[in-house]
C-alpha cells in the first residue's frame, strides 16, 4: 500500500531530515513511527501528505507514484488520507458538528449525504451528544475525537496520525489509541507518529524507529512485533 | 461544481466581509472613489461630446466664390465639393437668401433700412454654399481644402467655437484619466490588503481545507467572492449618487452658468446612465477581482 524507495530529504542545503528511507507498510496494517524530536517522523507524514516533495528516491501510495504526481491531481490524492495532528486543529468558530462537516462540504459531498454521514461518526467516536458544543467547550480527548472523526468522514483508506496523544492525559490517550485501534480492525492502514514508549510497548504493533533521519529499527524486520 | 458548494463559496465570501469589516469598508470606500470620480468625468465628457455633436450639426462653413463667377458655375463648384466624404449636408444660398437672412437677424427692429435695399440688393452677385461636416475635428483641414479650390474668395467657419470644446473635451479626458490611474492604483492595493488579511485570519481552516483534498478553486473561491462583492459595492454606490446628483447639477449649472448653457446641451440622466452602469460595474468589479486574484496568487499557495 505505502512504499518508501530510497527515500531522501534535505531542507535547505544540508539539513538532512531523512536519510535513503526503504519502507513497506502493508494495506490495513497500524504502525508506529517513534524517534526524538528531529528523527524525520514527521517529515515521513508529511511527504506521504505531499506537503514536501522528497530530495530523492520514489514514493508510491496504492500503486499511484506520487513524487511524480501533477499539482491538479494532489487534491483527489488526499481524499484517500485522513490525517490528524497533536493540537487538533479543530475550527474554533464551528461546533463539532460543523467542524466534522467541514471536512466533506470542502470535496463537494452533497448537503444530504453530510447529514447521514456526520451523526453516525459522532457516535462512532462517542460524541453525538456534543454535536453542538464548540472546541473550547471540549476535553483534550473530545477535541482529538473530533479531529479523528473529521479525518474518516470522507472514509480514507490511510489515516495518518502526528502525535495524536501528545496534548492528552493518560486516561484519554488511551481512549485515543483504543479508537485508533477500532479503526484499523475495520480496514483503515493506520500511521501513528509519537514520543510514548508506554503506548507503543502496550500496543504491541509494528514499530519503526527513526533517529536523525535514519530508520534504525523495524519491528517488522527485526521480528520484535507480537 | 454542486450547487450547494457554490453556495457555500458564496457564503464564505460573505463571512469574510463581516469579518473584516473595517478593512471591506476601506476598499469599498476607495473603489467608491475612483468610480465616483470617473463616473463625473464620464458624465463631463460625454456632455461635452453631445455639445460638439450638436455643433456639428448646427454650426455651419460658408463658403463664398468670386464675384465674375456665374451662379451655374458656382453651382458647378458646389457639386466638386459635395463628392468630399466629410460633408454630411450642404445648401446653396443664392444672393437674395443670403440678404434675407441678413435681414432677418441684423435689421431686425429697423425693417425700414432692410426696405431701403429691396430694389439694390447688397448681395446679389455673392451666392455661397452652407455646408455642414460629419467631423468637426477636421474642420481646419477642410477649410484649407476649400481655401485653395479655384474660384473660392472667402471661407467662413466658426472654428474658435468647436476647436474649443475639442481642446476641453481633449483636457478633461487627460485629467480624468490621470487621476483615474491612480485611484485604480489605491484601490487594488486596498482590496489586495483587504484580501491578505482575509486569508492570514483563515490559514488554519485553508490548511485544514488542503489537506482533506478540497481543490485549488475551491479555497479560492470565497477570497475571489469576496473582491467581487467588494468591487460590485464600490460600483453601486457611485452610481447611486451620481443617478441622485445628476438633475440637480445640471439644474445647478443652468441656473448659474447662463453664458456657458448658451453653447452647452446637456444630455438626460437615463441617457448617460444607460452606457454609465455597465462601464462602472465592469471598473468596480474589474477592480475588486485584480485586486483579489493578486492577493491569492501572491499569499495563498495551494
Amino acid at each position: 500500500m505505502i512504499v518508501f524507495e530510497n527515500i531522501s530529504k534535505t531542507y535547505g542545503k544540508n539539513v538532512k531530515a531523512v536519510r535513503n528511507l526503504n519502507l513497506h507498510i502493508e494495506k490495513g496494517e497500524f504502525v508506529f513511527v517513534m524517534g526524538d524530536s528531529g528523527s524525520g517522523k514527521s517529515t515521513l507524514i508529511r511527504l506521504l501528505l505531499k506537503e514536501i516533495d522528497p530530495t530523492s528516491g520514489e514514493i508510491t501510495v496504492d500503486g499511484e507514484n506520487i513524487t511524480a504526481m501533477k499539482r491538479s491531481r494532489i487534491p483527489r490524492y488526499r481524499r484517500k488520507l485522513g490525517v490528524v495532528f497533536q493540537d487538533f486543529r479543530l475550527l474554533r468558530d464551528r461546533n463539532v458538528y460543523e467542524n466534522v462537516a467541514f471536512a466533506q462540504r470542502v470535496v463537494g459531498t452533497s448537503s444530504r449525504q453530510i447529514r447521514q454521514d456526520v451523526p453516525k461518526l459522532l457516535t462512532r467516536v462517542g460524541l453525538s451528544a456534543k454535536y453542538k458544543a464548540f472546541p473550547n467547550e471540549l476535553s483534550g480527548g473530545e477535541q482529538q475525537r473530533v479531529a479523528i472523526a473529521r479525518a474518516l468522514v470522507n472514509r480514507p483508506d490511510i489515516l495518518l496520525c502526528d502525535e495524536p496523544t501528545g496534548n492528552l492525559d493518560a486516561r484519554n490517550a488511551w481512549e485515543v489509541m483504543r479508537l485508533l485501534e477500532e479503526i484499523n480492525e475495520e480496514g483503515t492502514t493506520v500511521v501513528v507518529v509519537t514520543h510514548s514508549q508506554e503506548i507503543v510497548d502496550q500496543m504491541n504493533r509494528r514499530v519503526i524507529i527513526m533517529n536523525r533521519g535514519d530508520m534504525i529499527d523495524d519491528s517488522l524486520e527485526s521480528g520484535d512485533e507480537a | 461544481m454542486r450547487i450547494s458548494t457554490i453556495f457555500y463559496c458564496i457564503g464564505q465570501g460573505l463571512k469574510n466581509i463581516r469579518r473584516h469589516f473595517l478593512f471591506t469598508l476601506a476598499s469599498v470606500g476607495t473603489i467608491t472613489a475612483c468610480v465616483f470620480l470617473f463616473s463625473v468625468f464620464f458624465c463631463v465628457v460625454e456632455n461635452l461630446r453631445y455639445t460638439v455633436q450638436g455643433v456639428e450639426e448646427t454650426v455651419g462653413i460658408t463658403v463664398f466664390f468670386d464675384k465674375e463667377l456665374t451662379e451655374e458655375e458656382v453651382k458647378a463648384q458646389g457639386e466638386e465639393i459635395r463628392k468630399n466624404t466629410l460633408v454630411r449636408d450642404m445648401r446653396f444660398v443664392s444672393g437674395e437668401e443670403a440678404w434675407a437672412e441678413f435681414s432677418k437677424y441684423y435689421l431686425r427692429g429697423a425693417e425700414e433700412m432692410a426696405d431701403g435695399f429691396v430694389e439694390d440688393n447688397p448681395l446679389a452677385n455673392m451666392p455661397s454654399y452652407e455646408i455642414f461636416i460629419n467631423d468637426i475635428e477636421k474642420q481646419d483641414v477642410f477649410v484649407k481644402w476649400l481655401e485653395g479650390l479655384p474660384g473660392v474668395r472667402r471661407v467662413n467657419s466658426s472654428s474658435i467655437t468647436a476647436g474649443g470644446l475639442v481642446d476641453m473635451n481633449n483636457a478633461i479626458g487627460y485629467v480624468s484619466i490621470g487621476l483615474i490611474v491612480i485611484l485604480l492604483c489605491v484601490s487594488v492595493f486596498l482590496i489586495n490588503n483587504t484580501i491578505s488579511m482575509a486569508i492570514s485570519a483563515r490559514r488554519d481552516e485553508i490548511q485544514i481545507m488542503r489537506l482533506v483534498g478540497a481543490t485549488k478553486g475551491f479555497i479560492r473561491a470565497p477570497f475571489l467572492v469576496e473582491g467581487l462583492f467588494i468591487g460590485l459595492l464600490g460600483a453601486a454606490l457611485p452610481l447611486g449618487l451620481v443617478g441622485l446628483l445628476y438633475d440637480r447639477a445640471i439644474l445647478y449649472l443652468q441656473g448659474k452658468l447662463l453664458v456657458l448653457t448658451r453653447i452647452l446641451s446637456f444630455l438626460e440622466m437615463q441617457e448617460v446612465m444607460r452606457l454609465l452602469i455597465p462601464v462602472a460595474a465592469v471598473l468596480g468589479v474589474g477592480i475588486g477581482l485584480f485586486g483579489s486574484v493578486a492577493a491569492v496568487r501572491k499569499h495563498l499557495k495551494v
